[in-house]
């Protein structure tokens, strides 16, 4: 036993279960963004893709970080690849991404106010994805062209791109629209459609599991949510200023005087009794929900905080407008209407 | 004679005192020590070893400055045997002493067996998965898969203590040698695919570039384990199959095709397959209304058994483990709250799973332990009562000799 214990790992020969049926999946990175201690593992497993190949498109073989990867070849000796590269997690932010891909294609970067304007909404794996495409200011016949969409579905991130001469990817920029519409992940999405990037225009609908339906402001752009969160946004002009933050919790989530003690405490200021409940909260009906808003204003720190609850069913939603006082003062009456636009899952 | 030294030496009272003692500050060493090396190294360095070694500063040279928990735990084993055999004389076969004796034994060897034995390691399950192998939580291995048979993957496991750097391994079941050129206990990713690793030729490490970080030694991280390997064809000595890039970063393997056969290649968390398979089938993580105070962590998951046909379903939550074909597998770890839901993300369950064929020696020797004192102070007891039973007056009767007493040892 000594011996056992001391001695070196032996190599081990045995044989397993096959893990998975011969599809067209291979390796792939995961997110290297905000590493940490993180655990490449523990993520989600990755869904298995299919799709209907378009005419004139040949399949090669995936590599260790494209779950996909397609030729087409162009009439006049041209080639156009197309690739699908799924991430774990966010896959990074959506501006910088576009701005590489600009940049390939010889384009100057764009801000974030201009990103919505590029974006096009498209089927996408039987959701919504954003479509960008990309193509060089010059007529030069070697001008290079990508079509991009990106699709965030079940914490993973797929990134669908179309690169190759602008002619031949205008010819195939219908083939590859259709493609995208036709994917099929092997099991369907919670709830679709998925919840779109940012700038997806003023009636976007970011849905995931469980989350209200609602009218999302044109000028605020769609956040991953944070711990605890549902939703998060801030309004594109004041990034960093405010931020709008939707979460959920089981019952009435403590009653108002805990909410309302712990939002003063998040300004840094100390907790109200009882008998100050009454004067701090204004109760209000939001579309058919009973809830109640409050308005608290730290002056030495100049920040701000309008929040409402709303009680639907078991489950309390709350909504959370904080920042800079002169911003959030600005958003108060979006905000407000925000919360009116939900629409609860019965 | 030195054997006369020897077996007093061995058989003192003092020498098992100084080692309790010893035992004592070596626990409370460890401990303290924990908050710097963590867990696992904490027990490879005081607890499973000989001596407890003190590296000079700036050398290789390593001094022991403690007995190890090895050392003291086998010089009182040894204590125990030489005193039985040594100081009880003929009362060493009285039934208490032995059993308390070889109970103590018991205690002891069951400890050493455990400590070689016993196997943890993860099954992580997310909802509708099925897995018929765990993980080690720490241990990686460089996994060489031939993917040819239709029905089963022919796997050979290479410990990541084998890739040392500038070491070849060969082994009859592999096509190729495998020249190890680096390897990183820990590594990270960088962004950005244009940024590949410049020495590899082959594979993803021509997209994906990977840096050495320090090793980790906490519970709650680990390390993640990259390594630049060479493969050499093994039947054409000097033919080199490419640079490669492994790494348990790569969530997927990379295939490598020798002589027109494809296999597989992963450097990953050493796994150890089951015969039989589990299915998570519900995760849950309730909470106490309106507060974030856990109430129940829980695991239904579903076990077949294609040997036996057994198919059921099973409930695992906390203080209630699944035990099953030698393993136990307790609830270790969930993402199954609120916010995963609302997340779209799949809820997952990390179940521990113990193997430790071991389990059933404290139970032993604590049984063998009692049953001796029970016996010695019974006999103690029913001795004592015998003396102070009133003696008859009158004429009193010659005086017999006195029964046996047993005397505890020790």
């Amino acid at each position: 036993m000594l011996t056992a214990g001391c001695g070196r790992e032996e190599i081990r020969v045995y044989e397993a279960p096959k893990e998975r049926p011969a599809t067209a999946t291979a390796g792939m990175v995961p997110d290297p963004g905000g590493l940490g201690g993180a655990d490449p593992h523990a993520g989600p497993s990755r869904p298995r893709l299919s799709w209907q190949l378009p005419a004139g498109w040949q399949e090669r073989p995936a590599t260790s970080l494209r779950a996909g990867y397609f030729v087409i070849a162009g009439p006049h000796g041209q080639e156009a690849e197309v690739t699908i590269i799924p991430l774990a997690g966010t896959g990074g932010n959506d501006l910088d991404n576009v701005n590489r891909w600009r940049a390939q294609v010889g384009l100057k970067a764009v801000t974030a106010d201009e990103l919505p304007r590029l974006a096009q909404t498209v089927a996408l794996g039987g959701g919504e994805g954003q479509l960008y495409d990309l193509v060089g200011d010059s007529y030069e016949a070697d001008d290079q062209r990508t079509l991009a969409a990106i699709l965030r579905r079940d914490g993973m991130s797929w990134f669908f791109k179309m690169t190759g001469p602008a002619s031949l990817v205008g010819d195939q920029k219908g083939a590859f629209v259709e493609f995208l519409r036709t994917l099929q992940f092997e099991s369907a999405p919670p709830v679709s459609p998925a919840a779109p990037g940012p700038g997806a225009g003023s009636a976007a609908e970011a849905r995931p599991a469980g989350l209200p339906r609602f009218q999302v402001p044109e000028h605020w752009q769609t956040q991953a949510p944070g711990a605890m969160q549902a939703a998060r946004f801030f309004p594109r002009d004041a990034e960093g200023r405010a931020e709008i933050s939707v979460a959920m919790l089981p019952g009435d989530g403590g009653g108002p005087l805990a909410n309302i003690n712990r939002w003063r405490r998040q300004l840094g200021l100390g907790p109200i009794g009882e008998s100050e409940l009454a004067g701090a909260m204004q109760p209000r009906t939001f579309g058919a929900q009973p809830g109640y808003w409050v308005e608290i204003a730290a002056p030495e720190s100049g920040r701000r905080l309008v929040a409402a609850a709303v009680q639907k069913g078991n489950q309390s939603w709350f909504y959370k407008l904080s920042g800079e006082a002169a911003v959030v003062d600005r958003e108060k009456p979006v905000f407000l209407q925000f919360v009116e636009s939900a629409e609860y899952a019965p | 004679m030195l054997l006369e030294p020897l077996i007093r030496l061995f058989s003192s009272l003092r020498l098992t005192v100084v080692c309790l003692a010893l035992a004592v500050v070596l626990v409370f060493v460890g401990t303290l020590a924990q908050v710097k090396l963590g867990l696992y190294e904490v027990q490879a360095r005081y607890f499973q070893s000989f001596f407890v070694y003190w590296q000079l500063p700036g050398t290789a040279v390593r001094i022991p400055v403690f007995p190890g928990g090895y050392l003291l735990g086998g010089v009182l084993l040894i204590n125990l045997f030489v005193a039985y055999f040594s100081r009880l004389g003929r009362q060493r076969f009285h039934p208490g002493l032995l059993l308390i004796h070889f109970g103590l034994a018991a205690l002891l060897l069951g400890q050493l067996w455990t400590d070689l034995a016993q196997r943890e390691s993860v099954m992580r399950l997310a909802e509708g998965e099925t897995k018929s192998y765990s993980e080690s939580q720490r241990r990686s291995e460089l996994a060489v898969i031939d993917p040819s048979d239709p029905n089963v993957d022919r796997v050979v496991a290479i410990p990541e203590s084998h890739l040392r750097p500038g070491t070849t391994i060969s082994h009859p079941q592999l096509p190729f040698a495998i020249r190890v050129h680096q390897f990183w206990a820990n590594s990270a990713p960088v962004r950005g695919d244009t940024n590949a690793t410049p020495q590899v030729t082959q594979g993803t490490g021509l997209q994906a570039r990977f840096v050495p970080r320090p090793p980790v030694t906490t519970t709650d991280e680990r390390n993640v384990p990259t390594a630049i390997i060479e493969l050499l064809d093994a039947q054409a000595p000097g033919t080199s199959l490419g640079i490669w890039l492994v790494s348990d970063w790569l969530l997927e393997p990379q295939a490598v095709e020798v002589r027109g056969r494809k296999h597989l290649l992963a450097l990953r968390l050493a796994r150890y397959y089951k015969p039989f398979s589990l299915t998570l089938l519900e995760a849950r993580h309730d909470k106490y209304p309106g507060t974030e105070i856990p109430r129940n962590f829980s695991s239904r998951v579903r076990v077949r058994q294609p040997a036996t046909g057994e198919d059921r379903e099973v409930l695992i939550y906390m203080n209630n483990p699944l035990r099953y074909g030698g393993f136990t597998f307790y609830q270790y770890q969930m993402a199954a709250d609120e916010a995963v839901r609302m997340r779209g993300q799949k809820p997952t369950s990390t179940l521990q799973v113990v193997q430790n064929p071991g389990w059933l020696m404290p139970y032993l020797a604590c049984t063998l332990v009692s049953a001796g004192l029970l016996w010695q102070f019974t006999g103690h007891l029913l001795a004592f009562l015998r003396e102070r039973r009133p003696r008859p007056t009158g004429r009193t009767l010659p005086a017999r000799p006195a029964p046996a007493e047993p005397v505890l040892s020790r």
